[in-house]
């Protein structure tokens, strides 16, 4: 049943070692309006991996805030090593062994290594308080088996994404995890760090401990899982042994469509240059980066996380300050100073991060298009035409197809494709010739990233400028005319589309 | 999911959910029916229109400060100086009519020092990054304190009769002070609601990087709601002046806590975003019945002061318990 990662036979740990560590039987859970979960069942076992994949929206999530006690299901049964479960709480699933890692981080930054992994059990002494050197010792030990080497008195804050993701599997470790679940692990790590984590991941299987593994990145699902779970619209269409999928096989159950239709065709021409930045740098960000966007063309930046990628653009649009370069819109000098003065240059962002950057999130769909145009749909630009404002919106709706009940609708029930359309189609309103797309398809599903496609290439048509950030090689290589690489703040190199290869971009991106 | 995916809200907390939101819009209307209905049966002399311009009149300078109180909220900030900045700028525009110097320049002056008073703070909060707080904090401080400096700690008083009826007079049966209060909140309701500016001070309440992103003007924003504050207890300096033809370095102490009490109660967030200027114009209207009501059925002063802290900490816990609900 096994590949990937060589394992030992689990060790008996529960009363009997012919039940399943953990059982989901028939789960369905609805909101209102919404079927989130329709008779899912899933298992796993002691020692093993468990693969979940499957677009957002699928009821991924969900599934496993159901397991961590944060929802309760409509019906439907668990089960833990054979005996009924219903946690009520996050506190019940802990309790029972029940580690969710969830994406964003839960640990405090003010607080030390130590402290944040024995959050909730900290070893006290007589008298009530912490058992400090009793509480460093357990955790040096903690952090040896994940293979962090940090002082535990080390502030969380200071570390980095992986590490405060090892601190989060110590955390588990410390309170005798049977099962551990891990909701996209990987998505902010370089590859270095991957691989710590995976090793991690092996060791703990190799203790026992069963593991969900939630990607998005198939080929880290073949190196890890042992199984894999595809679910789809809320129903788990299918499982398999690792061994048994292949990856076109699990793309096609996960996204029920042929992958060919995913990047359409391009008929542009390339023009003047539009964007010419030269030595730009900002201090302690990146430095000397150069490069030109011409009209009708897409350029891709590739990198990998913490390359410097989202500064370049962010610098670009002025919100981050440069120290040094010349940026040339339309072949005359600019200094961009504040995304103001950028968008009335002819230059728009869409940031990389929606729910803190991209939206106001408890404002409605009309507001949230209308807020870079005030001035234009307003008499006097001062007086709020109401009646401008709706058409806009509602010619949003129309080009971009957003899927919403109708403009008054807060942005925040809207899903994460719809919401990015927000944002692309608030970045349409001041009619600019530049993009700067910070991984515009980042967490939605796969039809919205089609049409998303689709409004870049019909932009470059029309003689825009485009430049994409994207963790996503697929989109790179699919969607792009050449690809810049940025490696540690600064561009490593240049691929063109006659040389496009992932092993190429890799190459530039992490190696020396 | 990724982070852009909102999943719904759990459904065992829509019980607690409903219930919020309907606090939070039909308290302000049901409170104050409920307080006037009860008043009027209990206390005799509260349906007398002397007692009811009383309250009008004692409104009108809350309602002065709590408007201004409401751009800044609604941006997410805080201004705790008003209070404080109504007494220094009356014992500023007093001392210059004890100058001779004519009415309207006296005027003037009282909101122009109240403006710079708030472009102080905006100058620190957006310029030197500090939090809203604690620099309004050491502006009330600041100005308490400036307040007792130019008067030696005495009172200012007779003023010409023209300063006096800002505060005193009527025009018909109305105060002066309501009229100016009303032309007051009118003005901000449109400005609030109808234009660029007003979406632009929402915008930064709900989302300061996004707004900053989308190519609205944070910085300015943020510093003309601070202005605005400023200049709106200038006028209220004026006004408590005019209306008690003295001014005191001691007058309106604690004057925040109540416009503060009335923005929160009109329905706006202290976590910005929300608030409008109707809201606060039925906050206003409901402390002044509390405070009216408190006052007719001889409530000890002590009792005063702990109601109205009850007050706010009620008014906070339904914001809070919004916010949960939207998680946050």
């Amino acid at each position: 049943m096994a590949t990937g990662l060589g394992r030992k036979t689990p060790r008996k740990c529960g009363p009997d070692s012919m039940t399943r560590l953990l059982e989901m039987q028939g789960i369905s859970m609805g909101f209102p309006g919404v079927k989130a979960l329709s008779d899912v069942s899933i298992s796993l076992d002691r020692g093993e991996v468990l693969g979940i994949v499957g677009e957002n929206g699928a009821g991924k999530s969900t599934l496993m805030k159901i397991l961590a006690g944060v929802f309760r299901p409509d019906a439907g049964q668990l089960h833990l090593e054979g005996v009924p479960f219903s946690p009520r709480r996050p506190k019940d699933a802990l309790d029972a062994g029940i580690i969710v890692i969830h994406q964003e981080l839960s640990l405090i930054p003010e607080r030390s290594v130590a402290e944040n992994i024995f959050l909730g059990h900290l070893p006290r002494g007589r008298l009530g308080g912490i058992r400090r050197a009793a509480l460093n010792r357990e955790a040096s030990r903690l952090l040896a088996r994940v293979g962090l080497s940090v002082s535990p008195r080390t502030l969380v804050r200071r570390l980095g994404i992986a590490q405060q993701q090892l601190v989060e599997i110590a955390r588990a470790l410390s309170r005798e995890a049977r099962v551990i679940v891990m909701d996209e692990p990987t998505a902010t790590l370089t590859t270095a760090e991957q691989r710590i984590l995976f090793a991690t991941i092996a060791t703990l299987r190799n203790a026992g401990v069963g593991l969900v593994f939630i990607s998005h990145h198939l080929e880290e699902v073949f190196e890890i899982c042992d199984r894999v779970t595809v679910l789809r619209d809320g129903a788990a269409v299918e499982t398999r042994a690792t061994k048994d999928w292949t990856e076109d096989a699990l793309i096609q159950a996960m996204v029920n469509r042929p992958i060919e239709a995913l990047f359409p065709a391009r008929h542009a021409t390339l023009g003047e240059v539009l964007l010419q930045v030269e030595g730009l740098s900002s201090a302690g960000r990146f430095e000397d980066v150069s490069f030109e966007l011409r009209a009708g063309e897409v350029v891709g930046l590739g990198g990998l996380i913490g390359a410097g990628r989202t500064e370049v653009l962010k610098t670009i649009y002025g919100a981050l300050p440069a120290t040094k370069g010349k940026i040339h819109v339309e072949s005359r000098e600019r200094h961009i100073r504040s995304p103001r003065q950028a968008l009335s240059a002819g230059v728009a962002l869409v940031p990389e991060d929606r729910k803190g950057e991209g939206l106001v999130m408890p404002f409605s769909l009309r507001t949230n298009v209308a807020m870079s145009t005030l001035t234009k749909v307003s008499w006097l630009r001062s007086i709020l035409a109401q009646g401008r404002i709706d058409r806009l919106a509602e010619h949003a709706v129309e080009d971009l197809r957003i899927r919403t009940p109708g403009i008054r609708q807060l942005v925040r029930s809207l899903s994460g494709g719809n919401q990015q359309k927000v944002v692309l189609s608030r970045a349409l309103t001041t009619k600019p010739r530049i993009f700067l797309l910070d991984e515009p398809t980042r967490g939605i599903d796969v039809g919205a990233k089609v049409e998303v496609y689709r409004l870049i290439n019909a932009l470059a048509e029309r003689g825009a400028a485009i430049l994409v950030v994207s963790s996503d090689m697929l989109e790179l290589l699919g969607l792009c005319d050449r690809v810049l690489v940025m490696r540690t703040g600064r561009i490593a190199g240049m691929v063109a589309k006659a040389d496009f290869s992932q092993e190429r971009i890799m190459a530039l991106a992490a190696l020396g | 999911m990724a982070s852009g995916q909102t999943s719904p809200a759990p459904k065992r907390n829509f019980g607690l959910s409903s219930v919020t939101r309907a606090i939070n819009e039909l308290t302000i209307v049901v409170g104050f029916v409920a307080i006037s209905v009860y008043l009027a049966i209990t206390t005799p002399s509260f349906l007398t229109s002397a007692n009811l311009l009383s309250i009008l009149l004692a409104s009108s300078l809350i309602g002065i400060v709590a408007v201004g109180e409401t751009f800044v909220i609604v941006t997410g900030g805080i201004d705790l100086s008003v209070g404080s900045v109504v007494a220094f700028t009356g014992v500023m525009a007093g001392l210059a009519l004890n100058a001779h110097i004519p009415v309207p320049i006296a005027v003037l002056l009282g909101v122009g020092i109240g403006a710079l008073s708030g472009g102080f703070i905006a100058f620190a909060v957006t310029t030197l990054n500090m939090a809203p707080f604690i620099v309004s904090l050491a502006v009330l401080a600041m100005a308490r304190g400036l307040a007792f400096i130019v008067t030696n700690g005495n009172t200012i008083f007779s003023f010409p009769d023209a300063f006096d009826n800002i505060g005193g007079g009527n025009i018909g049966p109305f105060p002066v002070a309501a009229l100016i209060a009303a032309a007051v909140f009118l003005i901000a309701g449109l400005v609030l609601a109808r234009t660029v500016f007003g979406a632009e001070v929402y915008a930064v309440g709900g989302n300061r990087d996004a707004a900053r992103l989308a190519g609205i003007p944070v910085t300015r924003t943020l510093a003309i709601v601070y202005i605005i504050s400023g200049a709106l207890a200038g006028l209220g300096g004026v006004v408590l002046a005019g209306r008690l033809d003295s001014a005191q370095p001691i007058a309106a102490v604690g004057l925040e806590l109540n416009a503060i009490a009335a923005v929160v109660i009109g329905g706006a967030s202290l976590f910005g975003g929300k608030g409008s200027i109707l809201g606060t114009l039925l906050g206003v209207l409901i402390i002044g019945l509390i405070n009216n009501g408190l006052t007719l059925k001889n409530v000890q002063p002590f009792w005063v002061q702990f109601i109205q802290g009850a007050v706010i900490f009620g008014a906070v816990l339904i914001d809070s318990l919004n916010q949960k609900r939207r998680g946050g």
